[in-house]
């Protein structure tokens, strides 16, 4: 299954839709997306999970290392939208203890996290 | 006067069967030619000498003064001279650097056809600069691309007919034959070279492999012992793969194991993995806390952090003579207590950390578990409970759990049973994650 990443710019944040598994093969395209990002020091990034159905460890690795490099410049990064199973991938390794995880973008917004 | 006519006619079909025939013998000459060219082709794999050895045979069988293969170096986007033949062959060959659309080659690439020009000096798309570097006189050019299916890789030329005649459509269909067989021998050697630059990464794999095989522990603490049995196996899903696992005897009464599984796999996994466990031997003899030890090699982790890189890990103190169990937890799976008495299966509930590498700020809690004589501790990575059979499932923690509760027996007869049922269970599919099992059998205090 090929992956699409689409970029689109908000008001208070900037959602990054992923579409595909993200394994060891297509990470790489998540994270030049992401560093694009970070690079530019996005203030806020949300990533739109919702249409991955599957993500490998090399997946996760991509998104601590967009959370990482948003961390370095004080930027603000979340996950929304969580098919169960990936969710349970967070959960079970306990990333939910380093990722900002939300139900949706609407959630992540009246949190106030974001 | 019919007589004179009789004769006139006989010599002029005399004339025209020589011509034919000096006309076949020609071809079969280009014909021979070709064969040889096939030979030669087949002969090497050096690829500089077998174009200059074809180039020869081609300048031959065109009559011409000079020849030379231009191929286009990709990097730098420009036609570079592999081979140039004649008088100053050498000079030229270190000297041609075209780009595209430049002189009469350069010509040739951009419009991947064929091209005669009888006279130079008429033709503007002669670029004369070479000639007037070498010194060499160019009257008239044949240019041919070399095609490898439909790409071009570079043009082959010949220069002035050494009969001063210029070059014809039938030379250029013969130079075009030659293009091919040249086009194919570059090609052949290339993949050849491919094929060695394949094998030879594939060596490097394998030596990566035993490299990494050599940080487990080939024999585990124990072997000897009577209070406890322990056994282990990790089976990499590639080459290399980004699971490991520990045993150390950090005094006669206390057991230190470890299991873990670096993010991703192939070599980068492999190398943090390795330097992982050279850092967890470093430590271990310093720290006798489970909690102190996973947030040293944490504040490591993070400190050298790449591309996200991260681990999870399950860190055991085991006392020998209490059967106690300390450790402590960092985003990997739930340790597996089966009871020895009644096979009972409990699932470690733990206060888990987050995987090792990511946070400073991260606090591992120590959780305690009690043995009794006879009972086995099983810790595993996720290519276990991970496995999927044909039908898209998972072998599942489930699956698991239920074959820790069938079975009993030597640590190393247990795994051994648990690899085969999940290779049963994924039975064609390939294995997508690296396996890694360790089971330990504590027998109780010495009598």
């Amino acid at each position: 299954m090929s992956l699409n990443i689409k970029v689109q710019t908000k008001d208070q944040y900037v959602l990054l839709d992923i579409e595909g598994d993200v394994d060891l093969y297509s990470s790489p395209d998540v994270r030049e997306a992401l560093l694009k990002l970070t690079k530019k020091k996005t203030p806020t990034i949300l990533v739109n999970l919702e249409k991955v159905p599957y993500m490998d460890s090399s997946g996760v690795a991509t998104l601590i290392e967009g959370l990482q490099q948003c961390n370095k410049y004080k930027g603000k990064f979340g996950l929304v939208s969580l098919r169960d199973n990936v969710r349970e991938v967070f959960e079970l390794t306990r990333l939910d203890k380093i990722f900002e995880i939300h139900r949706d973008v609407n959630e992540a917004l009246a949190n106030g996290s974001i | 006067m019919v007589g004179c006519t009789l004769i006139f006619s006989s010599m002029k079909v005399k004339q025209t069967t020589e011509k034919e025939i000096e006309s076949l013998r020609s071809r079969v000459n280009d014909l021979s030619s070709l064969i040889e060219v096939s030979i030669i082709i087949n002969s090497t794999l050096d690829l500089e000498k077998l174009i200059g050895l074809v180039m020869e045979k081609a300048q031959s069988v065109m009559r011409a003064e000079a020849s030379s293969v231009m191929l286009i170096n990709e990097k730098t986007n420009r036609l570079e001279c592999e081979v140039a033949l004649g008088q100053v062959g050498e000079k030229v060959r270190k000297t041609i650097q075209l780009a595209k659309g430049q002189g009469v080659a350069g010509w040739t690439w951009k419009h991947q056809e064929p091209l005669i020009v009888s006279d130079v000096e008429q033709d503007p798309r002669f670029y004369s600069v070479i000639d007037q570097k070498s010194g060499f006189r160019t009257k008239s050019i044949l240019a041919v691309p070399l095609m490898a299916k439909d790409r071009i890789i570079g043009v082959a030329e010949v220069i002035n007919r050494t009969d001063g005649k210029q070059f014809t459509e039938q030379d250029l269909d013969l130079f075009s034959t030659f293009g091919r067989q040249v086009s194919l021998a570059i090609e052949n050697a290339r993949m050849h070279r491919m094929e060695l630059e394949q094998e030879r990464l594939r060596q490097q794999l394998e030596s990566a492999q035993v490299i990494q095989q050599s940080f487990m522990p080939e024999i585990l603490p124990g072997a000897k012992a009577d209070r406890f049995q322990l056994a282990a196996k990790n089976l990499p899903a590639i080459s290399v793969g980004g699971d490991f696992y520990d045993a150390v005897e950090l005094d006669e009464n206390h057991l230190g194991l470890l299991i873990g599984d670096v993010s991703g796999k192939g070599v980068p996994a492999a190398l943090y993995m390795a330097r992982l466990m050279s850092d967890f031997r470093f430590f271990v003899q310093q720290k006798n806390d489970p909690a102190d030890l996973l947030t040293k090699l944490n504040e490591i982790l993070v400190d050298r952090s790449r591309q996200g890189m991260f681990v999870t890990l399950q860190y055991l103190i085991v006392d020998l003579m209490t059967g106690r169990v300390r450790f402590c937890d960092a985003g990997h799976l739930p340790v597996i207590h089966v009871s020895g008495k009644n096979n009972k299966v409990r699932l470690i509930d733990c206060d888990k950390g987050a995987p090792l590498g990511i946070m400073k700020t991260m606090q591992f809690t120590e959780t305690d578990i009690l043995l009794q004589p006879g009972d086995y501790l099983m810790l595993y990575t996720d290519g276990i409970i991970e496995t999927m059979n044909e039908k898209n499932e998972q072998f599942s923690i489930h699956r698991l759990v239920e074959f820790a509760s069938q079975k009993q027996g030597k640590p190393e007869n247990i795994i051994n049973a648990l690899i085969k049922k999940v290779m049963h269970f994924s039975e064609n599919m390939p294995q997508h994650d690296d396996i890694t099992v360790m089971v330990l059998r504590w027998n109780g205090p010495l009598v």
